[in-house]
């Protein structure tokens, strides 16, 4: 596929307080025929890791339900660039296009808390 | 008709409240599953902030075992034995890289977790599960305890008198935490209730 045939796009949630569910939506491009994954990352890679989990929507649809660890959507540096998305394992119409992200921070001891801000990208391919 | 998703994620919390807690469980799948394609499970269970607890530890220690089960038949088709996360994400090859520059290190993180795939056809409305916790069980653990309580009583040190209490490693060791499992299951999709496509 053409790399230049994916449209990526991020919402920001902006997590200012412990143990607390934050919520985000956003549309996803008018051009975008299908979506194709995600991919999640922070300013805080320790804090998403072991504090986060996200329930995801999609054209009111959910796709990730609650409790969903965030650190099941990370990968590392090591991990080639093209690979960084995580594969949505079949292709989603994205209908209102309508995604919605709930993260929810929860206490873990190895990361105490600080404000940070956790950004949900999207990936669709281009209508034909 | 708008296509429904073909996949569906499902979460089951196991929370742990004691050391060497037996836990049975039940997942419930979801309607309409066709297939039980992917099984993830991941403990929150980490001891990579804890300084006394992490040097007792390898990533190799064991924290519980999980199994997953048919129900009314016994038939165990899943087992893990679920790792203790020790916050150490460098791989053999990344440790090899030398740092350029003096006091810099050049650290890359190769971790991506992943689900086990499987294909297993769904029959039954439920799933059994049985989850045992290990976690204070480690080698290390038990030799590092095992020192600590022969120096308490036989020696001291310039900080810490004959007599002054040490801390207590178990007490910096977690019991309180959560395993989750993660299922991935193939619907049948809406348009296909008719015409089901088998596993």
């Amino acid at each position: 596929m053409a790399r230049s045939k994916i449209i990526k796009e991020w919402v920001d949630v902006q997590v200012t307080a412990n143990n607390q569910i934050f919520k985000a939506n956003f549309e996803v491009d008018k051009h975008a025929g299908l979506i194709i994954g995600f991919a999640i990352t922070s300013n805080a890679d320790a804090m998403l890791y072991y504090r986060g989990s996200q329930r995801i929507v999609i054209n009111d649809m959910e796709f990730y339900p609650e409790d969903y660890e965030s650190k099941m959507l990370m990968q590392g540096l090591n991990v080639p660039t093209n690979e960084r998305m995580t594969d949505l394992d079949e292709a989603i119409l994205p209908g209102n296009r309508q995604v919605q992200i709930e993260y929810k921070d929860a206490d873990h001891p190895s990361a105490n808390f600080t404000p940070y801000r956790v950004r949900l990208y999207v990936y669709s391919k281009l209508q034909d | 008709m708008e296509k429904q998703h073909a996949i569906k994620y499902v979460v089951k919390v196991i929370l742990i409240t004691k050391p060497f807690q037996k836990i049975h469980f039940t997942v419930r799948h979801p309607e309409n599953a066709l297939c039980l394609t992917g099984i993830a499970v991941l403990p929150n269970y980490s001891i990579a902030g804890v300084k006394v607890a992490s040097s007792m530890y390898s990533k190799y220690d064991t924290t519980g075992i999980l199994s997953l089960a048919i129900p009314n038949k016994g038939d165990v088709f899943y087992t893990e034995e679920v790792k203790t996360d020790t916050g150490d994400y460098r791989d053999i090859v990344e440790r090899s890289i030398i740092p350029i520059n003096n006091g810099k290190r050049f650290e890359l993180k190769g971790k991506r977790f992943g689900y086990f795939d499987t294909e297993m056809p769904i029959h039954d409305a439920l799933m059994e599960g049985y989850y045992e916790d290990l976690s204070m069980t480690s080698a290390g653990l038990v030799s590092a305890i095992a020192a600590i309580a022969s120096v308490a009583s036989n020696t001291s040190t310039p900080s810490t008198p004959v007599g002054y209490p040490l801390p207590n490693p178990i007490n910096s060791i977690r019991t309180n935490y959560k395993v989750t499992l993660y299922l991935r299951y193939e619907m049948n999709n809406q348009n296909n209730l008719e015409n089901p496509i088998s596993c």
